[in-house]
Parts: structure tokens; C-alpha cells; sequence
């Protein structure tokens, strides 16, 4: 019962990570070198 | 809040990235060729007289009239053309002291713009080492401005850089009144006088040009130029499959060792089941792949660093003229090797806008890190270990084929867009081949450490959250006991799994295979865990767990195996590169039609393969 318990518990957590990672992505601001709103990332690059 | 902004500026592979690194302990991607940095980068100098100053990394430039999107950022920041950013306090201008000339002339262009400004002598070692000598004193004194000597991978003359940061800042009054507009040169004048200043300060010229072309004429001659190539990459595929034997094969024993170790002390039940055929099944034959990963971008960093990536592009460039491209094309199409993010960002160089946006929709097709796992799943599974003619491994040979599929074919579309679109001719490449040098140990380290902690990470972070829900979706609801099918055939994913079956049978699909699928629209490598799962959930004999490979040579033909990897080469299953291709492009309609177009030649390549294959194994 409680192995259940926390089997359900790893799927509950997993499915709000992905749901929060699905809704809050890394903020894309707009670009404030080249003036493009949104079309590229206004910090480091990506490697 | 920093008080002061100081900008790295430079031409293209004159290490300013390097020496960002060695100011702020930053870990940015450094390479030995032109064109690495296409964005500005950040960074923070802890400072004790001024607190953090802020240090901004810009692309290389070569002038100050900027013609590609790069080096329009570099202007732009300048001559102080962004909102929100603070005009710069200082100008570190960063020079290759091998070759000099281009960045004279800069600091004769930048010193209009009335911004502070300190030259830094950057490869100082390896110009001494090549027998050049320079008289920086009169090299300051004719430029008027500070020179230092430095080698920013031996964090020579960083101190000295980080010194002189804190006695000049906040010396100098900002004019406002020149921030706007960029300066009116009189080009020629400039590199006249480029030229003069340095055969002034030339003490000695150095010897390693006649080396360098030594070696040049054998590697850049068009035809034996072109067969090392061929060979080099071949014998780069041939690696990643023989040195990952061994390392690989320890971490499937040990995640065998501990699905074992899950089944013997957990009770039967849906923690065991989730720890063994979700978590460690999934994960692991993920994580399994790593080895190869690492060996792959081992040997890609050691071509770089030691400069002749450069002068593969070059090779390939004379060859892409009779195309219609040219290798700046090329240079982004091979970064997607890597991943097809910053691929995709380092078009930003090519001037024609029609030619970039073909570019960018080639790129998909470029293999990325992401597909070598389920590529080497595949061909270990399905193609023997065998040598062929005493030299070649098969397993190498047609991973080699994959991989230069998916490039072969993205040369044949922008050839067709050329063709029937009139895209118009691309410019030529220019491209400064950097000295050959022997690559820098730390930097490679620090360039794995990457790439395996993102990696690892994507492993421990998305896809265990994937490979749960997938367990959870391919575990329930529970079918009555007296149910004949596997188990999973009844799951939410089954009947999933079993609705989509009737369109990916065609090509050799079953509905395991479609269930895993469908997660793997969120990396691509989260195929193979999913395949992992979807298996692990579908074997009836649990007390015996087995390889991911042994159950794909259990559950799927040859035509199946090689409909699959041809579906994986075309198919557009990276919602991560078609959020960039929407940025970069900005027009939503465009990606769709990309996603699509690629789904549809997927389908359609992979339905030959299956069909062809088919037909000659008479399966």
C-alpha cells in the first residue's frame, strides 16, 4: 500500500514538473541587440 | 547592478571569447574557427576597486559597416544604438598577434566612436613560438592607446588586463553626443595607414606560414583535400562505434544489475513496476548512450581546436559553387551536427535573406547529438559487428551513411529551392583560415563537460518525467485477469498505440512502436527510452530482464529497423528547433509548412525503405 502510495506520488510530481516546465519556459524577451522581438535570445547563446 | 560595461571587440577567431572566459570564469563555447559567436554574451568581472563590471562578449567583426546580422550587433552596441543597454565605459579590443593587420586598422576605426579603449595582444605565446616579434611599446605609442600581451588559454596577461579595467574605469567623461551614429571613416585611408603602423612595429616576421601552407597544399588541394576529408569523417564514425564498445557495456550491466536488484527486493506492485520497466529501463537506455556521445564531440573538438574545421569548410565550399551554395551555408548545416538550435542561430551570417531561410529549414535534417542514440539502438540491434574488406566495420559504415543522408538531402533542397525559386547566387565565402595549432586540452574538457551535462541532465530531468507518465499511461487502467494480451495492449497508451497502428503499419510500425513515438515529439532521444518502456511493459517474462536490444531483435524485422532510422533522419520531431525556426523566421505559417513537409518525406522515405527492403529480403 504504501509502495503504491509513492508510486503515485513520483507520477503526481512528474506530470506538475512537466506541466510547469510546459507552462513557464525559460523567458524569451525580446532581443535588445538586434531589435527582433522574440526572434532571438536576449542572453547567452545556446551551445 | 554593475556600474560599468566594458564590450569585447575583435575580428572573428582572434580568441575574445577566450578572454571572456578568463575574465569572468564564464565556460562559453570557444573554437579555432571564424564565426563561433553570433550573439552577444554576458558576463561579470568582480572587481575591487569597482564592485562587478559587466562584460559583454560580440561577435567578430571584420569593419565597421556591418552586412550580416551579427555584425550588426557589435555595431549596434557601439555606437550605442539599444535601448536598455549602457554605452560602453571600455573597449577591450582583442587581437590575434599572429596577424595583427585587421585589428590596427580597427583600432584606428574604433578610437572614432571616443570610448576608452586597450588593445590585448591575444596568442602572444604562440606568435612568439612562431618566430614573430612586434615592438608593442611604439605599437601603443602610434595607436595611443594601452597594449598588453596575453594568451587567454594560459591566462597570461589577464591580471595585467583586470589591473589596468580598474585604474582606467571612471576616468573618462562619456560624450553623449557621438553615441548615435556610427562614425564616417575614410576606409582606405585607414588601411593605408593600418599598413604603415605595422611594418613600423614588425620587428620579425614569423616562419609558420611557410608550414602552414606546406601543410595547406596537401589538405586544401582540391582533390586530395577533399579525400582526406572523406576519410577523416569516416574514420570519425568508425570511432564512436568501436571506443564506445566497452564503456557502453558497463552501463548496461550495471542497469540491468539494478533492475535485478528492484525486482529482488521490492514486492511485486506498481513501485516495482515503475522503478524497473519505467525509470531504469527508460533512463537507462537513455543514459547508455553517453560514451558515444562524448567520443563523437571528443573528436569533432579536436578538429576544430586544432584549426582545421576551417579549412574543411573551404574544401567543401569549391565543390558547393557547382551547386549553386556556398560553404557559408555550410558552416551552420554543420554545427547541426551538435544540435539544431545554435545551428540554426548561426545563419545570422549569411547576408541574403532567401538563402538563410533555406538555410534554416535544411538544418532539421542535419543529425544532432539527439538522434546518435537512436541511430546506434538501431544498427547495433540490426547490423552485424562484422569487418568489411579488413578495414571497415559495417555498424561504422552505416551510421557514416545516416548521417551524411540527412546532409546529402538538405544540399538537394536548397539546390531545388536555387533552382526553381531563384533564390538568387549566395555570396562568396570569406573565411580567415586560423594557424594550425595543437588543441587545447581544457578547452575540449570543458567543451565535454558540456555537452555530457546537458545531456545528463535532459536525462534526469524531462525524460525521467516522461518515462513516469508514460509508465503511468502504459500501466492503467489494469485489464481483468482474464485478459490474454500483454497488459499494456489495454493502457490508455495501448489503445493509443493501437488506434494510430493503421497509419504507421505501412512503414513497418507497430503500435509499441507508435506509442514511443509520440513522447519522442519532445526530444528525440526520448524515443528510446519509450521503446524501452513500452518493451519492458509488453514482456511477459519480468523475472529476466533484458536489453532494450535484445527485445527489438525479438519484436522487429530488418525492414522495420531500417523504415525506423529512415524516419529518424527526415522526421521533424524537435518541438525545441521548430520554436527557434519560428523565432528566427517569424512567421508561424512557414514552420508549419516545414513540419509538415518534413513529416510527409519521413513517411514517404521510411514507406520505400519498408517496401524495398521488403521486397528484396522477402519478408
Amino acid at each position: 500500500m504504501m509502495a503504491d502510495f509513492i508510486a503515485y506520488g513520483i507520477v503526481a510530481l512528474s506530470a506538475c514538473f512537466l506541466i510547469w516546465k510546459w507552462l513557464f519556459p525559460k523567458q524569451k524577451k525580446s532581443c535588445a541587440f538586434c531589435k527582433t522581438d522574440g526572434q532571438c535570445k536576449s542572453k547567452n547563446t545556446q551551445d | 547592478m554593475s556600474s560599468f560595461t566594458t564590450v569585447l571587440v575583435g575580428k572573428p577567431n582572434s580568441g575574445k571569447t577566450s578572454i571572456f572566459n578568463a575574465l569572468t570564469g564564464a565556460r562559453q563555447k570557444v573554437a579555432n574557427y571564424p564565426g563561433v559567436t553570433v550573439e552577444k554574451k554576458q558576463g561579470h568581472l568582480k572587481s575591487k576597486k569597482h564592485g562587478s563590471i559587466e562584460v559583454i562578449d560580440l561577435p567578430g567583426i571584420y569593419n565597421l559597416t556591418p552586412q550580416t546580422e551579427d555584425e550588426q550587433i557589435t555595431c549596434n552596441v557601439l555606437a550605442h544604438r539599444v535601448p536598455g543597454i549602457a554605452r560602453p565605459d571600455m573597449i577591450i579590443l582583442v587581437a590575434d598577434a599572429t596577424s595583427p593587420t585587421v585589428s590596427i586598422r580597427q583600432a584606428i576605426e574604433l578610437k572614432q566612436f571616443n570610448i576608452p579603449m586597450v588593445m590585448v595582444m591575444n596568442m602572444s605565446d604562440l606568435s612568439v613560438s612562431q618566430g614573430y616579434n612586434y615592438d608593442t611599446k611604439t605599437l601603443s605609442t602610434l595607436l595611443d592607446l594601452p597594449v598588453i600581451e596575453a594568451s587567454a588559454i594560459k591566462t597570461l596577461g589577464i591580471a595585467e588586463l583586470k589591473a589596468h579595467l580598474d585604474e582606467r574605469l571612471g576616468t573618462h567623461t562619456k560624450e553623449p553626443d557621438t553615441a548615435q551614429k556610427a562614425p564616417e571613416t575614410d576606409y582606405r585611408e585607414i588601411c593605408i595607414k593600418a599598413r604603415q603602423i605595422l611594418d613600423q612595429v614588425t620587428i620579425k616576421r614569423g616562419t609558420s606560414s611557410a608550414t602552414t601552407r606546406k601543410i595547406d597544399a596537401v589538405l586544401l588541394h582540391p582533390f586530395l583535400g577533399f579525400v582526406f576529408l572523406f576519410a577523416l569523417l569516416f574514420v570519425l564514425f568508425q570511432s564512436v562505434f568501436s571506443l564506445s564498445e566497452a564503456p557502453m557495456g558497463w552501463i548496461d550491466s550495471t542497469f540491468i544489475a539494478l533492475q535485478e536488484l528492484v525486482v529482488t527486493h521490492i514486492p511485486q506492485g506498481a513501485l516495482q513496476s515503475l522503478l524497473a520497466d519505467g525509470i531504469i529501463a527508460g533512463v537507462g537506455s537513455v543514459i547508455i548512450f553517453l560514451p558515444q556521445i562524448l567520443i563523437l564531440f571528443f573528436l569533432i573538438f579536436l578538429l576544430e581546436d586544432s584549426g582545421y574545421m576551417a579549412r574543411a569548410v573551404l574544401i567543401l565550399d569549391r565543390y558547393m559553387h557547382a551547386i549553386g551554395l556556398s560553404g557559408k551555408s555550410f558552416i551552420p548545416i554543420l554545427s547541426g551536427f551538435a544540435c539544431a538550435i545554435p545551428a540554426i542561430m548561426a545563419t545570422r551570417t549569411i547576408r541574403n535573406r532567401h538563402s538563410r531561410l533555406f538555410t534554416i529549414f535544411t538544418i532539421p535534417l542535419t543529425s544532432c547529438s539527439a538522434r546518435l542514440p537512436v541511430y546506434t539502438l538501431i544498427i547495433a540491434a540490426f547490423v552485424p559487428n562484422q569487418e568489411i574488406l579488413g578495414l571497415f566495420n559495417l555498424q561504422g559504415l552505416v551510421l557514416f551513411g545516416l548521417y551524411s543522408l540527412g546532409i546529402i538531402t538538405a544540399l538537394v533542397i536548397v539546390f531545388l529551392g536555387k533552382m526553381f525559386l531563384k533564390l538568387g547566387q549566395e555570396e562568396s565565402l570569406m573565411i580567415e583560415l586560423p594557424s594550425y595549432k595543437l588543441p587545447i586540452f581544457k578547452n575540449i574538457i570543458l567543451g565535454l563537460y558540456e555537452r555530457g551535462r546537458i545531456f545528463v541532465v535532459n536525462a534526469g530531468t524531462i525524460i525521467f518525467a516522461l518515462m513516469v507518465i508514460l509508465w503511468f499511461l502504459s500501466s492503467y487502467p489494469v485489464p481483468a485477469e482474464d485478459y490474454q494480451e500483454p497488459p499494456i495492449k489495454y493502457s490508455f497508451a495501448g489503445r493509443i498505440g493501437t488506434t494510430l497502428e493503421p497509419v504507421f503499419e505501412p512503414i513497418g510500425f507497430n503500435w509499441q512502436t507508435t506509442i514511443a513515438l509520440i513522447p519522442g515529439f519532445a526530444a528525440r532521444e526520448v524515443v528510446v527510452g519509450a521503446l524501452a518502456t513500452t518493451y519492458a511493459l509488453s514482456d511477459v517474462d519480468e523475472d529476466n530482464p533484458t536489453s532494450l536490444i535484445q527485445k527489438l531483435q525479438e519484436h522487429w524485422t530488418l525492414p522495420t529497423a531500417l523504415s525506423f532510422l529512415i524516419w529518424y533522419v527526415f522526421a521533424p520531431q524537435c518541438f525545441a528547433t521548430l520554436g527557434v525556426i519560428r523565432r528566427e523566421v517569424g512567421s508561424g505559417r512557414m514552420t508549419l509548412a516545414v513540419f509538415i513537409c518534413y513529416l510527409l518525406l519521413a513517411y514517404a522515405a521510411s514507406l520505400f525503405t519498408y517496401w524495398i527492403t521488403g521486397t528484396v529480403l522477402g519478408v
